[in-house]
């Protein structure tokens, strides 16, 4: 299975991508506070918390769409300042699928929305074998199933290159084999030298550091809105 | 990553959206439909007598165009922030004015172009004088873009709420009413043989002030819906 990612040479530039004490509200509620973390190349950072700590609230966050109450984040590549936007990949809970569109029509709107020009043929279906759905290219998205919309969802990582990548809760309805796939695109793309910050409750079999969102919570009682 | 074309993201998007706009559960077949049946439904209520319906022409026509575009515009931003494109389209070299824009100029070529090619078929179903024909054309392709693009800020601010349309229709429709007698005006005015050009120009003027403004007002609204 291995062999079915190309090689690819290119490493990343030197990159950092730091948040420093990272706090959110929302609704008037302290959602988590006091957050610090630092990705470098080849780092991968799991994000763990029970039900409502925030994981996809600091995703959201991180990818610059939910303004901090408290902190800043901030990307240097080639210690020079970069533009978060054009570097991340994100997956958020909702998958980004047209129901009316095929998937290689998925794909190829995707790529000209983002990068301009159209995908190369090579690349789509080497990112569709590798997440199993090339049976499913020129079929309407609304007769997939939801692991199926999720892997197409993951596709987006294969697409378009990124050095970051954001993961919210990826495995979701995806079945055991395709989550090997999954930790090997992971694996892949630590090995080339990016970075990514996956949250989830499962397992995903690859070695990374930790960041469990339980410690962050507010201590104190909320005062409510006025607050 | 470099030597993006931003004008070419523009155009991938706005295709990208005329072709969702004409597939399967698109709003721009409905519209035209709605178009047809509602200008229809005037001489089956008015009575055939020629000379009423002469009268009432081009301001029907206008009326029930702004309906039609309203009936269309609910889905503008509510589609994509519903699956999660729109948080696709976050990462995008454009930047959300830019997107605005681009899916307002995709609403118009999709929905509203439709019907005012078809409108010089209705002006002879309600017996239209032949002079009015050139200008209700003219000044519903000058006029109608100020409704794509005020309609948009509208669109914009309800992309959250379930049940948005109806406020969307007492949002936007007050907004109309300059678009609306302009409009009608030069229709009117190319019929009674006097100039038309002042109110065409106080039209295009409408239509210049929405382009400039709607983006800005657009974006800061999806901005705060993407939180």
């Amino acid at each position: 299975m291995m062999n079915k990612i190309k090689k690819i040479q290119s490493n990343y530039p030197r990159l950092v991508f730091e948040a420093a004490n990272l706090g959110v509200k929302r609704g008037g509620r302290h959602v988590f506070g006091g957050i610090s973390l630092a990705l470098t190349n080849r780092t991968l950072l799991y994000l763990h918390g029970a039900n409502g700590t925030g994981k996809s609230t600091l995703l959201r966050t991180l990818s610059g769409r939910l303004g901090p109450a408290t902190g800043n984040i901030s990307l240097q590549i080639d210690t020079e300042d970069a533009i978060l936007n054009d570097n991340l990949m994100v997956l958020d809970h909702l998958n980004g699928l047209k129901n009316t569109f095929t998937l290689l029509e998925h794909c190829n709107y995707f790529v000209r929305i983002i990068n301009g020009t159209p995908p190369e043929p090579q690349k789509v279906m080497h990112s569709l074998e590798v997440l199993k759905l090339h049976h499913l290219a020129t079929q309407p998205i609304k007769y997939f199933s939801s692991g199926q919309r999720r892997r197409a969802a993951l596709l987006k990582f294969l697409l378009i290159d990124r050095p970051i990548w954001l993961m919210d809760e990826p495995t979701v309805g995806v079945d055991a084999e395709n989550r090997k796939t999954l930790a090997m695109m992971l694996e892949q793309h630590i090995k080339k030298g990016g970075a990514a910050i996956v949250a989830t409750h499962d397992d995903i079999g690859l070695k990374g550091e930790i960041l469990s969102l339980d410690h962050y919570t507010p201590k104190q009682k909320d005062m409510g809105y006025w607050s | 990553m470099t030597n993006i074309s931003v004008s070419s993201v523009f155009w991938s998007l706005i295709k990208r959206d005329i072709k969702l706009a004409w597939s399967q559960g698109g709003a721009a077949g409905m519209t035209l439909g709605f178009f047809l049946i509602a200008v229809t439904l005037f001489p089956l209520g008015i009575g055939p007598e020629a000379s009423t319906l002469a009268r009432i022409g081009p301001g029907t026509i206008w009326v029930i165009s702004l309906l039609a575009c309203l009936l269309s515009l609910d889905r503008l931003f509510q589609a994509d922030f519903e699956d999660g494109s729109l948080d696709d389209l976050a990462f995008s070299p454009l930047s959300l004015e830019l997107i605005v824009t681009a899916k307002a100029i995709a609403h118009w070529i999709a929905t509203i172009l439709p019907v005012i090619l078809i409108s010089p078929l209705l002006a002879a179903l309600l017996n239209m004088p032949n002079l009015g024909y050139k200008m209700l054309i003219l000044s519903l392709l000058i006029g109608t873009p100020a409704l794509s693009f005020v309609g948009s800020i509208g669109a914009a601010l309800t992309v959250a709420l379930r049940r948005g349309g109806v406020l969307l229709t007492l949002l936007v429709l007050p907004l109309y009413i300059p678009t609306l007698i302009f409009g009608v005006g030069a229709v009117e005015a190319a019929i009674s043989l006097t100039d038309p050009f002042p109110h065409l120009a106080l039209t295009g003027a409408v239509s210049m002030i929405s382009l400039i403004i709607s983006p800005l007002a657009s974006a800061a609204a999806i901005r705060l819906a993407l939180e």
